[in-house]
């Protein structure tokens, strides 16, 4: 359904390596491979799940992909531009079409900024000539569109629940309207009674919004419920990758096989 | 929040001293019971009386007045060399922190390293016979020593939050370098640089102190706490309250600022912030 869509995100062959603390007095420092020669692609209007355990490297690449870290090896490019050759201001000129939700809610929104300014931000970069009332009115409309009220705005984060601040940080995500947006584990900080709502709520924005989405999450559930191609990531490297369903019915690496089978049923 | 800080005990008592001794300074610019630069010779070395609330100097001038003018004198001493310390410490820490680990950071760490190695009042006096003796100089070589340690609070704080997702978050929505340190940076640290600030502001007050009782900060006619104690020292045996007076006027003020210190620190953490 999508593959002739235009291609809006790619990424060619990236590596990332840490270097770790020596062990001994003498020798050498060991390399982590983060993220080993990975690619993928993302088409206007799908969703690719990533999926792998804490540490698979499924967080650098978000990174990445958002040109938040450098890669060491390898080429990202958005709407067909490769962004290691854009200027930094032609690079800040393009973010309001690629926008990212992070995992944890009570460290992504800046504690010390009012809700308002904050769900701003990204608009302020974009649109730095907006009058204040206009601001104003589009953070809201964005604030009620993901089931906040405008007494949200003069308030500062620590005043929401987990949940509500998620709300918040995919409202901020949301204002510039982007093609792209990437979620990192957005619902593993909270509660399981609000995850479904937060998990509805992304799926509604991608179909109004139009949304390519990036969905990582170390939930094979939450993926299958979400996403149209899947991604498994091991120790930093892609094991396997396909249509979601696909994956999921027939898992061709054991790896696959293990995550599936290590997925809590309710008929047990 | 100010209803949790006037239950703190150590916060409202270093405020009220901490106001006293400004309320104190600020009042001496208009009135004080007697002009402090005028000697009375036929009034010399007196116990305090109704005429003099804590009695006459060696020149017959009225100790109070003196107090009051020496409290506008040390708060200007604290202001000016704090003041010097967090505009250009935490500059450096900033510029340290945003390019952690490159040459830049590592040079201007170790440079505060180097300033750390020497004791602080011995170095100034050696910065005093350079500059030569003065109050202004004294603030500039206390100033200096105040430098590293707003460098090195501002970057290790920095640091801190630079790795929090929020920073990430302002950098996804295009923010860079400066207006990240403008806008997220520095409101997030200024509680603790403020903390800070009021134990800097105590140990300047001290150091004035210290070097205006050596002769090279204060000059006279200025009254200042520190020279008062120099002065009374030869009248130990005839008149110990002239030492026993700015001696309690310079630890009442130490004593109140590192009081607001401590309490503003504990108000100021975020973990024990009630939600």
């Amino acid at each position: 359904m999508t593959a002739s869509n235009p291609l809006l995100l790619e990424a060619l062959n990236l590596s990332r390596f840490y270097r770790l603390p020596r062990r001994g007095l003498f020798g050498a420092r060991p390399v982590l491979k983060a993220v080993d020669n990975v690619s993928l692609t993302l088409r206007d209007g799908e969703t690719l799940g990533i999926v792998g355990e804490s540490g698979s490297g499924k967080s650098t690449l978000a990174r990445m992909l958002m040109a938040l870290e450098q890669p060491d090896r390898g080429e990202v490019s958005w709407m067909g531009e490769n962004i290691s050759r854009l200027s930094p201001l032609a690079l800040r000129s393009r973010r309001h079409e690629i926008q990212m939700v992070f995992q944890d809610p009570y460290g992504s929104l800046d504690p010390r900024m009012r809700v308002l300014d904050s769900v701003a931000e990204p608009l302020d970069v974009a649109r730095p000539d907006l009058s204040a009332e206009l601001r104003r009115d589009a953070v809201l409309e964005i604030l009620e569109r993901v089931g906040l009220t405008a007494e949200a705005l003069r308030r500062y984060p620590h005043q929401f629940s987990g949940g509500q601040r998620q709300r918040i940080a995919i409202a901020r995500a949301l204002i510039t309207r982007p093609r792209i947006l990437v979620a990192d584990e957005p619902v593993s900080a909270l509660d399981v009674s609000i995850q479904a709502q937060i998990l509805n709520l992304l799926s509604d924005l991608r179909a109004e919004f139009g949304l390519a989405l990036i969905f990582i999450s170390h939930d094979l559930g939450i993926v299958r419920y979400l996403a149209d191609r899947v991604m498994v990531m091991h120790h930093g490297k892609v094991v396997e990758e396909g249509e979601s369903e696909a994956v999921f019915s027939a898992p061709a690496h054991d790896y696959t096989r293990a995550l599936l089978a290590a997925m809590p049923k309710l008929d047990e | 929040m100010i209803g949790r800080a006037l239950r703190h005990p150590s916060f409202v008592v270093g405020l009220l001293i901490t106001l006293l001794v400004i309320g104190t300074g600020l009042l001496s610019l208009f009135w004080t019971p007697y002009d402090p630069g005028v000697m009375r010779i036929m009034n010399r070395l007196r116990p305090p009386s109704e005429l003099n609330w804590l009695g006459t100097d060696q020149f017959g001038r009225d100790v109070f007045s003196m107090l009051m003018v020496g409290a506008r004198n040390a708060l200007l001493v604290g202001i000016v060399a704090v003041g010097i310390g967090v505009t250009i410490g935490v500059t450096l820490g900033m510029i340290a922190a945003h390019g952690e680990g490159s040459l830049l950071d590592e040079a201007i760490m170790r440079a505060c390293d180097f300033t750390f190695a020497f004791p602080a009042v011995l170095t100034a006096i050696l910065i005093l016979t350079f500059l030569g003796p003065g109050v202004v100089n004294a603030i500039i070589a206390i100033g200096i020593f105040n430098i590293p340690v707003f460098a090195r609070v501002a970057r290790g704080a920095a640091l801190q939050v630079m790795a929090r997702d929020f920073i990430r978050a302002a950098r996804a929505a295009g923010r860079t370098g400066f207006s990240i340190i403008l806008r997220h940076i520095l409101p997030n640290i200024a509680g603790l640089i403020i903390v800070q600030a009021s134990v800097q502001f105590a140990l300047a007050i001290l150091a004035e102190a210290g070097l205006s009782y050596l002769g090279i900060g204060t000059q006279p006619p200025n009254p200042s706490w520190g020279r008062m104690l120099n002065d009374a020292q030869t009248f130990l045996a005839q008149a110990p309250l002239l030492a026993i007076f700015p001696g309690l006027a310079i630890a009442f003020s130490v004593l109140g600022f590192n009081l607001l210190g401590d309490g503003l620190r504990d108000l100021l953490d975020p973990k024990t912030k009630e939600r």
